[in-house]
């Protein structure tokens, strides 16, 4: 059995028990004068000189401190944890239901494994998962309750949560998926040069994502004055570094804007390389937004599912623990008054 | 206003308190005087002398022996007692001046119960004085004024001594309940009582507290007669102190058995019922 605090902070309370300390040795050349019959049997040597920093009265002091103790123990709020409590503390969950705005009214959240717990439990709407489940963990961490989890409930298309998403939940928070509804269709522009035969082209494509595939429509095609990519080295590599850039053309590259500059990469002698400085230097943003409806295969979910972890102390719940401690609080002061009156 | 008292005294009311000297009084008593005569206590024959009182000669014992003799008797005479109540500030301490108004009351109380007179001499604040008599209403009168004391005077208790002398010209009993602190002018007092022919006793009474030193630890005494004050470690202090406090009560006391003086001492942690008794027996067997 050991002993929780509901405000563990009003400990700092207990630093005002230097409070009596200093009083009681400030108080030390405050003698109590006493009439007495006779001083002719007292020797002048019986001033207590050697005493001056001795503390007046030892067991008053400690009953004060004693009292400085309690208050700031009682301000703690402890609480007795036993094995009934701790069972009854672990069995409450906290759960931050992370919901895409497309299926909230879907069938799936009102699933068994959604109930209330006991306990509390929050949703958050957001078609921003990474953002809400960030929000997710700063309110888990809030709640003073021994197991907490999130539960993801969106379509989980590939590129709406990474790994580095949940990763970054606290460390003991449980992590659970439930896929419900489609990722909603998009359609976006994309821009590209390719060469094709001699001819370099400019092409202005729409491409359109669903659920199960992806349409690729041509809108608009031109030809293209510039030379989109330009390669520097010496005059000798330059029959090889042509024939790279030219491979590279064919390959397609991404462009931002009709009035890109063209992009300047020095000839390392790697095709490969080339294609690489060229992807990362021209538009990658846009090469990495495809895909984005292709669901989040079941392995890479069940990688990230996690159970709640109980937290090893649970948050205690105030059952009225520091009633005692208050009737202790109040004990105490009347054996000092006591104590007080019997000195006088 | 005996109800106080009570307690002490019917402790020791079985006891008569005997003049250990002869003393001298007005009446018949109990108590022996030096002066022989024809009192009411029989002592002896004697032949008869020309001028004896005829109505003193025993005619039976002239009957069978045709021999005249007188019969002589001790004198006996009434015991005249002045208490004096040491009331000078050094008595406030603890109830050391409770325990000497009921030692003065108790003996009182016995001294009149056996019909002999006693008196009361105190100087607080204010002076206190109820000459020896006898009697109920007497009695009253000096255990109120007993109980009107305070230990508030400024006058030494030498000072009290001082006005006994007048006030008990027959030889008499002084009894000098005091914690004698001041006996430097107390002891030369009671030794000029003492020569004077009164049987003395001084009554020492002292405060268990102010014998063991118990006043709490790191205190400012004063001195309750003087106002001098000194910082005093009672723990550091307590056996020197008792030391000292030891060798002066084992000096005054030699020096009032040396000057006559009966000495009597009574602390308030002690049965006073029983220093009481034990002082008036040893009285009985030296009587």
């Amino acid at each position: 059995m050991g002993v929780a605090w509901l405000l563990p902070g009003a400990w700092w309370l207990a630093a005002l028990v230097a409070v009596p300390v200093t009083v009681h040795l400030l108080a030390r050349q405050r003698r109590h004068p006493l009439r007495f019959p006779t001083l002719r049997f007292l020797e002048a040597a019986s001033a207590p000189s050697r005493r001056h920093w001795r503390v007046r009265d030892p067991a008053l002091l400690a009953l004060r401190g004693a009292i400085i103790l309690a208050l700031a123990a009682a301000l703690a709020g402890p609480m007795l944890v036993t094995a009934a409590r701790q069972a009854r503390w672990d069995a409450r969950l906290a759960r931050a239901v992370v919901i895409a705005p497309a299926v909230v009214e879907a069938p799936a959240v009102t699933a068994e494994e959604l109930r209330e717990p006991e306990g509390a439990s929050r949703r958050f709407v957001t078609a921003d998962f990474a953002a809400g489940l960030a929000d997710a963990a700063a309110w888990l961490q809030s709640q003073g309750v021994s197991r907490r989890e999130v539960v993801v409930v969106a379509p989980l298309a590939r590129g709406a949560l990474t790994n580095a998403d949940v990763r970054a939940l606290p460390a003991g928070v449980g992590v659970r998926f439930v896929r419900a509804g489609a990722p909603a269709a998009s359609t976006r522009e994309h821009m590209a040069a390719r060469l094709e035969g001699d001819s370099l082209w400019r092409v202005r494509a729409s491409v359109t994502q669903d659920d199960t595939s992806t349409t690729v429509r041509e809108v608009e095609r031109a030809r293209e004055a510039g030379s989109v990519v330009e390669l520097t080295g010496s005059d000798a590599e330059r029959p090889a570094a042509e024939a790279a850039r030219r491979a590279v053309l064919r390959r397609g590259v991404a462009l931002t804007s009709a009035n890109d500059a063209p992009v300047s990469v020095p000839w390392t002698g790697s095709v490969a390389a080339l294609a690489a400085a060229v992807d990362a230097r021209s538009a990658p943003h846009e090469a990495s937004g495809l895909g984005d409806h292709i669901a989040i295969d079941d392995a890479t979910l069940a990688a990230w599912t996690r159970a709640a972890v109980p937290r090893g102390q649970a948050a205690p719940v105030d059952d009225g623990d520091r009633r005692a401690v208050w009737l202790a609080v109040l004990a105490l002061l009347g054996l000092e008054w006591w104590w007080r009156r019997r000195l006088a | 206003m005996t109800g106080a008292y009570a307690a002490d005294f019917a402790a020791i009311r079985d006891l008569e308190l005997r003049a250990r000297v002869a003393v001298t009084g007005a009446r018949h008593g109990p108590h022996t005087s030096p002066l022989h005569g024809f009192g009411a206590e029989f002592r002896e024959y004697r032949h008869y002398r020309p001028g004896d009182d005829l109505k003193h000669v025993d005619w039976k014992a002239y009957a069978r022996t045709r021999t005249l003799y007188t019969r002589r008797f001790t004198e006996t005479t009434n015991l005249a007692a002045l208490i004096v109540v040491d009331a000078s500030a050094s008595m406030d301490f603890h109830g050391k001046f409770a325990l000497a108004q009921t030692v003065a009351a108790a003996l009182a109380m016995l001294i009149v119960d056996q019909g002999d007179a006693a008196g009361l001499v105190a100087l607080g604040s204010r002076a206190v004085y109820v000459p020896a008599s006898r009697g109920v209403v007497h009695m009253a009168r000096l255990l109120a004024g007993l109980t009107r004391l305070a230990p508030d005077g400024v006058e030494p208790f030498s000072a009290a001594l001082a006005r006994v002398g007048p006030r008990l010209p027959r030889h008499g009993v002084v009894i000098a309940v005091s914690d004698f602190y001041d006996d430097d002018l107390a002891l030369p007092a009671l030794r000029r009582l003492a020569r004077a022919g009164h049987d003395v006793v001084a009554v020492q009474t002292l405060a268990d507290e102010e014998q063991r030193l118990v006043v709490g630890e790191d205190v400012e005494l004063v001195d309750a007669e003087s106002g001098q004050s000194r910082p005093v470690g009672a723990d550091a202090a307590r056996a020197d102190y008792q030391v000292r406090l030891t060798a002066w009560r084992t000096r005054l006391r030699q020096s009032l058995v040396s000057d006559g003086i009966e000495p009597v001492s009574v602390t308030t942690a002690d049965r006073l019922d029983l220093v009481l008794r034990r002082f008036l027996l040893a009285r009985r067997g030296g009587a």
